[in-house]
């Protein structure tokens, strides 16, 4: 349960989810093929947290560089299990990386902020 | 101490030491050799081994006298001499007397290595000076080249002076026979022996340069470069010793380098054989032993090239302790890799034979048995070299003929795979044909909007996004749909039939529906066949702009889940955001989708689109094209004539593009108000 981790490709982004450090990383790009098999596998994991002897105060950064709109769906959810992870002690502050010019990509943040009801920090990235 | 000597000597052979040409045929006069019974024929020569007189400390001249002198043998150093215990270092001269007879050929001397200077008379004349004699170290020049001197005295009787003085190898004296003979066949015989020399040094020469270049190929194994190491000392030891044709090109060495070089060469040779062997047999090999050896070879060669050549010349006991060692380690890992089946080992093996045969035929000699061809030594020792690159031989083999059986089951692979792509190509191109006739014809549109544009590029033959088109006659309304289904090929395709199959139902229920009306619709139909609520799975859906056309007053209605439109008005573009919430979603079920209205005024131009475009990564950076980039392009192309403006945006998009892949479906519409 210590450190989870997958390299980034051509479809998938890189992954990171370092428990000791507490320090959470999803960046890259996001297309896969099977879009549910590869995001069902990180909020399986996640979700095993509950039952793992951790808690206090955690960072989960996202810094798509490209979504596709399935990745956007299971994204969504995987916010959604770290909003879930609360009842167990563990407290996700979320920040949402986004190139400045990616309107799509900043709306995308905030409207998971909406629909989560969870904080997400937004923060432009120059480019 | 003969046998000390032979010992020695056989080592300096095994590395092709020594002007082993010379048959002795001892004839041992004291202080005197008469060969008057000898006619010196086409193939007779003689060595001048036995006693000569012995004049330590002395200098002397042709004619001089000197009572103080000892028999002594010859070739031998002078410290192996009786019970004097001469030193090392010194100098001395050696005279004898030979009787030849008066109607002989032609003659000649045939001299090797004598250490480390000399001067030969022959009666009174001065007939050859190698390096420079002196009394002491001060003024004394060293010098180790084989001198063929032709006899041009033609008296019965010749006195010959040697006067040699050494200071700087641990070894002085002569210590190699003098030698007379037809001046032809010494000739001759010099001649083979250089040949062998060059034949050796020159092909070991080039199996070393060859293995460097397969090393510099394929660096993963580093025994081949070990092995062109040991080539090429080996091959510069055989020129440098010998008949030292390498002094003989370069006869402006200085002895002190040229020593240096013989015996770096011949510890060299030593380690770069020993990593040889690690490397290519490593799992048969204890590297702790190469290692202390590589320790031992460290202190060896440093003392080489920085102690005088009277305390290195010693190492060589040392190195040939370690060398018969070496040997014997060789063979014990050599039969264990045999016997685990590595590749090469029985060729290791062959060549160890081979080195013994070699070195059995140069011992040969010293111990007079037989005298064998310098060609024949030579071309054992070559034969040695040559059975070791066998083992590369065997094993590149193997590995050739590995790769070729790997290469065939790949091909069957590939054929396999390859009749897999075109059965699931051909499924595709036949889906294709499916989802083209389900889209609406683009006369159809240009019936309705003779001003409009599509630009439709599926990432994968068939496509995610999708367009839709109707014309309501009651109200001479048009409504038009542009949609990007979750997933791209197949997959997106599917969903784009839901989609499609989805709109045409509910606008056969109701034709008059508002754009919003119809997202509403569309947004529960979707939820009902994916995504039911107690279905956990799926998350599938679509971004859709619908909007509705008055052809009577050029105004539209539209209404966007997550879409944008895009208005081009005077060269100025307005961007008209649709809300967020995307179709099938299964949150708030019951989601209001508002209704945007926009007149437009002659030449305006709008635009709907998926984000495929101006998601696709491209330009100098690799960067997205953004919102902004495509903007621009829509403002540019909104200045054309439609009909050109379909091959503008495809240009446009594949010079952003460039050689990035396209990572979405892409489609564009655009509508010019008359």
């Amino acid at each position: 349960m210590e450190v989870f981790e997958l390299e980034g490709t051509r479809y998938t982004p890189k992954v990171v989810f370092d428990v000791k450090n507490k320090v959470f990383e999803i960046s890259g790009d996001s297309r896969p093929e099977d879009t549910h098999t590869f995001y069902q596998v990180l909020i399986d994991w996640l979700s095993k947290l509950h039952s793992a002897a951790v808690q206090g105060d955690f960072k989960f950064k996202f810094a798509f560089d490209y979504l596709n709109s399935s990745s956007s769906k299971f994204i969504f959810k995987l916010i959604k299990c770290l909003k879930d992870l609360e009842s167990s002690g563990i407290n996700f502050s979320i920040d949402w990386f986004y190139d400045e010019p990616d309107i799509d990509m900043k709306e995308l943040g905030e409207e998971y902020t909406e629909l989560a009801g969870m904080k997400i920090n937004m923060i432009s990235v120059e480019v | 101490m003969r046998f000390n000597q032979y010992f020695q000597y056989g080592f300096w052979i095994f590395f092709l030491f020594g002007s082993h040409l010379f048959y002795s045929q001892e004839t041992n006069l004291r202080s005197k050799f008469d060969f008057s019974e000898i006619d010196f024929g086409n193939d007779t020569s003689v060595a001048i081994s036995g006693d000569w007189e012995f004049y330590w400390d002395t200098l002397l001249d042709p004619g001089d006298s000197c009572p103080n002198y000892s028999l002594e043998y010859l070739p031998e150093f002078w410290k192996n001499y009786g019970v004097n215990e001469y030193p090392s270092t010194g100098y001395a001269t050696f005279r004898t007397k030979i009787k030849l007879r008066r109607d002989r050929p032609i003659l000649a001397f045939q001299l090797g290595d004598i250490h480390n200077s000399y001067n030969l008379f022959v009666n009174n004349e001065l007939v050859r000076s190698v390096g420079h004699v002196a009394t002491s170290m001060k003024g004394s020049v060293p010098k180790w080249v084989p001198q063929f001197v032709v006899l041009d005295d033609t008296s019965e009787v010749l006195e010959i002076t040697l006067q040699v003085s050494n200071f700087q190898h641990r070894n002085g004296g002569v210590q190699h026979a003098i030698v007379l003979g037809n001046v032809d066949y010494l000739l001759s015989v010099k001649e083979s022996v250089s040949l062998a020399d060059l034949l050796l040094g020159g092909s070991c020469m080039v199996i070393g340069l060859f293995f460097f270049g397969m090393y510099f190929f394929y660096k993963k194994d580093k025994s081949t470069f070990y092995f062109g190491l040991f080539c090429f000392s080996f091959a510069v030891r055989v020129l440098i010793v010998g008949s030292r044709s390498l002094l003989i090109i370069m006869p402006w060495l200085p002895w002190g380098i040229a020593i240096r070089i013989e015996y770096l060469t011949l510890f060299l040779s030593v380690i770069f054989f020993l990593y040889f062997i690690y490397f290519s047999f490593k799992e048969q090999t204890s590297k702790l032993l190469v290692q202390l050896t590589s320790y031992i070879y460290i202190v060896i060669i440093t003392g080489t090239i920085l102690l005088p050549a009277s305390v290195f010349t010693y190492f060589v006991i040392p190195n040939n302790l370690l060398l018969l060692g070496l040997i014997v380690y060789a063979l014990i890992v050599y039969v264990k890799a045999l016997r685990r089946g590595v590749f090469g080992a029985g060729w290791a093996i062959v060549s160890l034979g081979v080195l013994l045969v070699a070195v059995g035929l140069a011992l040969s000699e010293y111990a007079n048995l037989f005298i064998p061809s310098p060609i024949l030594v030579s071309s054992a020792f070559l034969a040695f070299v040559f059975a070791m690159s066998l083992i590369f031989a065997a094993r590149f083999g193997k590995a050739f003929s590995d790769v070729e059986s790997l290469k065939s089951a790949a091909d069957i692979q590939n054929h396999k795979i390859s009749e897999q792509h075109d059965l699931i190509k051909d499924s595709i191109r036949y889906a294709k044909r499916i989802q083209t006739a389900l889209l609406p014809s683009i006369t159809t549109i240009h019936e309705k909007l003779p001003n409009s544009v599509i630009y439709y590029n599926p990432q994968s033959v068939v496509s995610g996004d999708f367009y839709w088109f109707k014309y309501v006659e009651s109200t001479n309304d048009v409504l038009l749909a542009i949609s990007d289904c979750t997933g791209h090929g197949v997959p997106g395709a599917f969903m784009s039939i839901v989609g499609i199959s989805s709109l045409d139902k509910i606008v056969s229920t109701n034709p008059n529906y508002s754009a919003s009306e119809i997202l509403e619709q569309l947004n529960s139909e979707i939820r009902q066949k994916l995504n039911s609520d107690n279905h956990d799975q799926v998350e599938e859906g679509m971004d859709i702009i619908i909007c509705r056309i008055s052809l009577d007053t050029n105004t539209i209605t539209f209404s966007s889940a997550l879409h944008k439109l895009v208005v081009v008005s005077d060269g100025k573009a307005d961007i008209f955001s649709g809300c967020r919430h995307f179709i099938g979603s299964r949150f708030k079920k019951d989601f209001k989708f508002i209704d945007h209205k926009l007149t437009l005024k002659p030449d305006d131009q709008i635009f709907m689109f998926s984000d495929g475009v101006y998601d696709q990564k491209g330009g100098n950076n690799g960067k997205k094209l953004y919102l902004k980039g495509f903007e621009e392009i829509l403002i540019q192309m909104a200045n054309i004539p439609v009909s050109e403006q379909e091959n503008y945006l495809s240009s446009k998009i594949k010079s952003w593009q460039g050689a990035s892949e396209q990572l979405d479906d892409m489609l564009v519409f655009g509508w010019k108000v008359k």
